[in-house]
């Protein structure tokens, strides 16, 4: 919702948060309680990662919020806001559904999640799919379901999708490193390049063992987390943290919880849905002091 | 004014008006009296009129016998000096000081805080939030019973009826006590066929017999609704079979070490156990009390609802956020999102405020204004203890802490009646 600002502060408490902790070189498989320097480095031995060296393994087209919600490997150019939004929708039920099969642990965070709040849905602005699962969680997908092709048709028989779930080699190592791999792990539109966003979180505090953090410096403790709440997201089963609400009123600040209107789109109760501002709208609206030109509803 | 001889202490007439000076002696044996008396008794003796602005506009209080300057400051220096003056400026100091703290807080933060609540519930709050909490289309959460309504037989009756009475018996947190719910339900002379039982929530977990507990209130065939912690218990008894459950977590070589200073998660795994521990009838039980039990009408108190933690005002039930409804202890002003947090303004003030806004804006224009109120009867909240507002009434005076367990009554016309007992303190203990 502000890409902007949420980075800068992650990007702030991680710089206090990841760097005071004694040793970047943590395993989340040979974990351990106390890391001392003489401890061999797995990352390296194992999975001939160098953390001295730590390469960006997700690459995409642009940095801009168009480009950089598309992975370079599979871009063909960008598509239509419709076509994304079908894709982004087919997506999210293919991962919900892989994951429900699978009996695999996930749930859905950050944007998605307020979209969920607000009416089971992505929010029609929203660019890109945010989920979370567990550091262990994560390591068994690398272990087992890396580099997965899974086939997906929709309600529509034109709309056989192929999605890759591809974890990022960096996933390994837990600490934020040089902050190139905070994504552990994307699921992919094959035909397009757009993607979900699975990040793992991880206790990586000894002394708050109550504390799952993500590489990119967002918090969590257990019992907001946990036990994940069963619900809906676009139609399919999908889970939720235990204290959602305070989880969004954390992230995102009371307003988006109440405002009706964002991103050129207004919330209609009745609806129950977003929908996009006309122009002359938006026209009058970026003529006037943003404070006076909002449309509310009762 | 006169001295008394027959009286045993020197007495002055109780009009204080005119002797500013005077040291008034009830024991006429007293040794402060003596020394102070120790000049002629006739020295003290004024007649009233010299001094009495009553008689100011008498010829003798003319100009030309006024004191001289000299006389003005000995009059002065005794009127400081005089014990009663002196007693009465600390007095008045005292008073002064009073009224400052008091002004300074009460009434002023009082006043402050009627204002915010007035500007948060206003036109210009909304249009400064853009839009209040509570227009979103949450999606169902699975096992979750989000509203039910009281059978109305089980209403007290709207007029008093000798033959046979009917009561409602709300229920505080009563968190796995027992004991203290049966002696309880003895003081209230609890009788399963004229009365109905509704809890609060929060019936199970950190209390010695949460089972027990359960079994008790199916006994009787009670209502409740649903608790942040019974919730916690439940969801996690859902999340059981099949899938990776806490325990996982738990094991892992972090939290071992921490595992005895570390109370979250030894409440968490508390909770665990007793997700384990509920028979399915149990859990089938608790499952079915739902977020928000709509009671009904209520003379004088208009339609009630139950809820574990709050309602935001000016929402609709349907729409209230579940997760918020068990769990909210303050409300943004601004934007009316609830908030578990206790900093902050409570959701009741806000609640009350907006309640009787409505009463004042009605009473004159509807026959029975009253009907049209909605009462809350909440738990949750034991840091606050028994909370009784005009229409919100909390009942959670924190039991399983050594509080006490408390029940409202309501009987036929509306009667409503507090009971409470003691509880012993069961957290004393490693049970938390």
């Amino acid at each position: 919702m502000y890409p902007g600002g949420l980075v800068t502060l992650a990007l702030s408490i991680c710089s206090t948060g990841v760097f005071a902790f004694p040793s970047p070189l943590k395993d989340i498989a040979e974990r351990s309680i106390d890391t001392k320097d003489s401890e061999p480095d797995i990352l390296w031995e194992k999975y001939g990662l160098n953390t001295s060296a730590e390469y960006k393994y997700f690459h995409e087209p642009g940095r801009d919020d168009i480009l950089g919600h598309y992975d370079i490997r599979f871009f063909n150019g960008t598509v239509s806001d419709e076509e994304r939004a079908v894709t982004l929708t087919h997506m999210t039920r293919a991962y919900l559904n892989f994951f429900n099969e699978n009996d695999l642990e996930t749930w859905i965070s950050h944007g998605t999640l307020l979209g969920w709040w607000w009416n089971g849905k992505i929010l029609p602005w929203d660019w890109d799919i945010d989920t979370q699962v567990l550091d262990t969680t994560l390591i068994y997908l690398a272990d087992h379901y890396n580099h997965t092709r899974v086939k997906y048709t929709g309600d529509e028989t034109t709309l056989d999708r192929e999605f890759l779930l591809d974890v990022n080699p960096w996933a390994r190592q837990r600490v934020r490193g040089q902050g190139h791999n905070i994504i552990d792990a994307r699921w992919i539109d094959i035909k397009t390049g757009l993607y979900i966003d699975i990040t793992g979180l991880s206790k990586l505090n000894v002394s708050t063992p109550d504390v799952w953090e993500c590489k990119n410096g967002h918090k969590y403790s257990t019992v907001d987390l946990y036990p994940l709440r069963r619900s809906m997201f676009e139609g399919v089963p999908a889970s939720v943290p235990f204290q959602y609400d305070a989880i969004l009123i954390e992230e995102y600040k009371d307003k988006a919880l109440a405002a009706t209107n964002f991103h050129n789109h207004t919330w209609y109760p009745d609806l129950k849905e977003w929908v996009m501002d006309d122009e002359e709208t938006i026209a009058s609206r970026d003529n006037q002091d943003p404070k006076d030109d909002r449309q509310y509803e009762k | 004014m006169a001295v008394h001889p027959d009286n045993d202490s020197i007495y002055f007439s109780d009009d204080t008006s005119d002797d500013g000076f005077h040291y008034v002696a009830n024991n006429e044996n007293s040794p402060f009296r003596l020394t102070r008396y120790s000049r002629s008794l006739i020295d003290f003796v004024r007649n009233e009129w010299q001094n009495s602005a009553k008689y100011s506009s008498s010829p003798y209080n003319s100009p030309s016998t006024r004191p001289s300057a000299r006389h003005g400051i000995h009059v002065a220096v005794s009127l400081i000096s005089a014990p009663r003056f002196r007693r009465y400026v600390f007095v008045y100091l005292i008073l002064l000081l009073s009224l400052i703290a008091g002004w300074k807080w009460v009434l002023s933060p009082q006043l402050a805080e009627h204002t915010s609540l007035l500007v948060s519930l206003g036109p210009q709050s909304k249009l400064a939030a853009g839009g209040w909490y509570g227009t979103n289309a949450l999606p169902e959460l699975e096992n979750i019973v989000r509203i039910r309504s009281l059978n109305p037989n089980l209403l007290p009756r709207p007029m008093e009826n000798p033959e046979s009475r009917r009561r409602l018996i709300f229920i505080g947190d009563v968190h796995g006590c027992k004991d203290e719910l049966t002696e309880l339900l003895e003081k209230t002379t609890f009788n399963p066929s004229n009365d109905h039982l509704i809890f609060t929530g929060d019936l199970i977990t950190r209390g010695p017999d949460s089972l027990g507990v359960v079994d008790l209130a199916r006994k009787h065939s009670a209502s409740c609704v649903r608790g942040n912690n019974d919730d916690q218990v439940l969801i996690l008894r859902h999340s059981m079979p099949g899938s990776k459950d806490l325990d996982e977590i738990s094991k892992s070589p972090d939290t071992k070490t921490n595992s005895k200073t570390n109370k979250p998660l030894s409440k968490t795994s508390q909770a665990r156990n007793l997700a384990r521990q509920l028979t399915d009838e149990q859990a089938e039980w608790l499952d079915t009390c739902p977020v928000i039990l709509k009671v009904g009408q209520i003379p004088k108190m208009g339609e009630v609802v139950v809820v574990h933690a709050g309602l935001v005002p000016g929402v609709e039930f349907e729409k209230q956020d579940p997760v918020s409804v068990m769990n909210m202890h303050s409300i943004d002003l601004e934007t009316h999102v609830p908030s578990a947090s206790r900093k902050g303004v409570k959701w009741t003030k806000l609640f009350n405020k907006d309640q009787s806004l409505l009463y004042s804006r009605i009473k004159n224009t509807v026959a029975d204004p009253l009907s049209k109120m909605t009462t809350v009867i909440y738990g949750h909240d034991s840091k606050s203890g028994l909370s009784i507002k005009s229409y919100t009434k909390g009942l959670d005076s924190g039991c399983v802490n050594g509080g006490k367990l408390t029940a409202l009554v309501i009987s036929d016309g509306g009667k409503q009646e507090y009971v409470q007992v003691r509880c012993r303190d069961y957290q004393g203990s490693n049970l938390r």
